[in-house]
């Protein structure tokens, strides 16, 4: 029997029925709306939505200044952090590599990336501003500081049980050393996915904590921008910040995950 | 141990000689043999079995002849190929595991080889054909089953056209008729292409019907001997024949010869099968 379309409400319940994903953003959205629009929380505690949204339509005018330019400031900290990830990505895969292949040089290293890892990134920010003289590399250098030892830790395990059994097939059938090499480092990219999953929410929640701490040079900073909002009952942008963190947040996970589809890799079923 | 240099003979891939072969498990205070002065020669055209109880050494055995296993002693000289470098080729035990998950079977195909990635879909095809191999090689591992995977593994090792195959259990995840038409051409191939081939078995079928000679590995102090493939075939054939007849009195003593050196070798577990 051919199924009758569906039309107005009907449709709207029977795709949110579809997407779990899109009943939790609705319920939390609905629910938000409901405690600041009844007063059961109070307007410094709880901004009303459409307050933030008014916080973003000043934003998206090209002659705003101060906390109106929340998306300019978005830019300098979502630069910083994606600065930040590259780096540890970059890093952490090849000391990963590097360390996984040699079993001596990972249960050498273990240890020491452990310790590094059990450090909260923002107790060695000050060195960092220090040894950079304030400027933007202090605060690339310490997400990268906290995001190296998650991807080396994931990458390095990874590397160093890939399975020898097909090592070993290919060494029978004589593959060469570079055929060899590629393999096992085909083998371990599930695993840099992984770790440069978990390295990028890291890598926001450190740019922000920092901005938070010590202002940069440009002022451009969501951290600060959050910050000082608070300081001054700023509720509406301090929940837009909210907002733009978790946004591209979600996006980068999202993004991640496309890429992983796209190229065959299955490191979403490990997290 | 020790692995003689390959000789410069242009005619022929010589034999596979394994002398005096110990290995174990272990390191030298908590070592744990595994078999001792292992001793036998195969010669080209020609397929050894092994055949024994589980845990007996088999796998180890290949492994050892493949330089795979380090703990051990004794001369292992392989097949001598001429000016060119040896060709060697695995059907391992766990084929699953053999195959990469993040490529086809036909890149798998592709990486085990000496001279780069691409795969030489000629060979592949010749040896496709020549197995009757009828497998969809644009598959990833994690889209095959068992079976398929196997098949998989043989044809890689085929492919690559080995001057010495080793294979451990190649037909245990195949159906029966895949089983049969496999090990006829297996068996066709060793003898035509001159091979050196050891294949650690557990079917019967397979012994019978694949191998020039049985080597039957097992019992405590481990211990070897070898019995020619026609005398395992009669024994094998008797034995199934008075099962038939009754079950009973299935104890392998209907070929002396066989039964003894399974007794004697296995120790007691001369009723496998």
């Amino acid at each position: 029997m051919a199924e009758v379309p569906r039309r107005g409400a009907a449709a709207w319940l029977a795709r949110l029925g579809r997407s779990p994903g899109l009943i939790g953003a609705v319920t939390v959205i609905a629910l938000w709306l409901l405690l600041a629009r009844t007063g059961l929380v109070g307007r410094t505690l709880l901004a009303d939505p459409g307050e933030v949204l008014r916080v973003f339509a000043r934003a998206l005018d090209p002659a705003a200044t101060g906390r109106d330019r929340i998306l300019v400031h978005a830019g300098g900290t979502l630069g910083r952090a994606l600065c930040g990830w590259l780096l540890a990505v970059g890093l952490g895969v090849l000391g990963g590599v590097g360390v996984g292949a040699r079993r001596f040089l990972h249960r050498g290293s273990e240890p020491v990336v452990d310790f590094a890892r059990a450090i909260p990134p923002i107790m060695v920010f000050p060195l960092f501003l220090v040894a950079f003289n304030y400027g933007d590399s202090a605060y690339v250098g310490t997400i990268a500081f906290g995001c190296v030892p998650v991807v080396m830790l994931t990458v390095g395990r990874a590397m160093s049980h890939v399975s020898p059994a097909k090592m070993e097939v290919l060494q029978v059938f004589g593959a060469p050393r570079r055929v060899r090499a590629f393999a096992a480092v085909m083998e371990v990219v599930p695993s840099c996915f992984l770790g440069a999953r978990i390295a990028l929410s890291l890598s926001l929640v450190i740019a922000v904590v920092t901005e938070m701490v010590f202002t940069p040079r440009s002022g451009l900073a969501l951290g600060s921008l959050a910050k000082d909002a608070q300081m001054s009952f700023d509720t509406p942008v301090v929940y837009a910040a909210l907002l733009i963190v978790g946004v591209f947040g979600f996006a980068a996970n999202a993004l991640m995950r496309v890429l992983e589809a796209r190229l065959g890799v299955d490191a979403g079923e490990r997290l | 141990m020790t692995v003689a240099p390959r000789s410069e003979s242009e005619s022929s891939t010589g034999p596979l000689v394994v002398r005096k072969l110990s290995a174990w498990h272990g390191t030298a205070a908590g070592r744990r043999d595994v078999f001792a002065d292992v001793s036998f020669t195969v010669e080209p055209g020609e397929i050894v079995g092994i055949f024994g109880p589980n845990g007996c050494g088999k796998t180890t055995l290949l492994r050892t002849i493949l330089g795979l296993h380090a703990p051990c002693t004794g001369d292992v000289t392989l097949p001598s190929p001429g000016t060119r470098p040896l060709r060697t080729a695995v059907i391992p035990q766990s084929h699953r595991d053999s195959f990469f998950s993040w490529a086809s079977l036909r890149l798998n195909l592709g990486l085990a080889r000496p001279d780069g990635v691409t795969p030489d879909a000629r060979r592949i095809e010749a040896a496709r054909d020549q197995l009757g191999l009828d497998l969809d090689l644009g598959l990833r591992p994690a889209q095959c089953s068992d079976g398929m995977l196997q098949q998989a593994a043989i044809l890689r090792a085929l492919a690559h056209d080995p001057d010495l195959l080793v294979a451990d259990e190649p037909f245990s995840a195949l159906d029966v008729e895949v089983a049969m038409r496999l090990r006829q051409r297996l068996r066709d191939l060793v003898t035509r292409r001159r091979m050196v081939a050891v294949a650690v078995l557990h079917d019967l079928g397979s012994i019978v019907h694949m191998c020039d000679r049985v080597m039957v590995i097992g019992g405590r102090p481990y211990s070897t001997e070898q019995v020619d493939g026609c005398v395992a075939a009669r024994f094998f054939e008797n034995r199934w024949r008075s099962a038939q007849a009754s079950p009973e009195a299935s104890d392998g003593r209907v070929d002396g010869s066989f039964a003894e050196i399974m007794r004697r070798v296995l120790g007691g577990a001369g009723d496998h099968g």
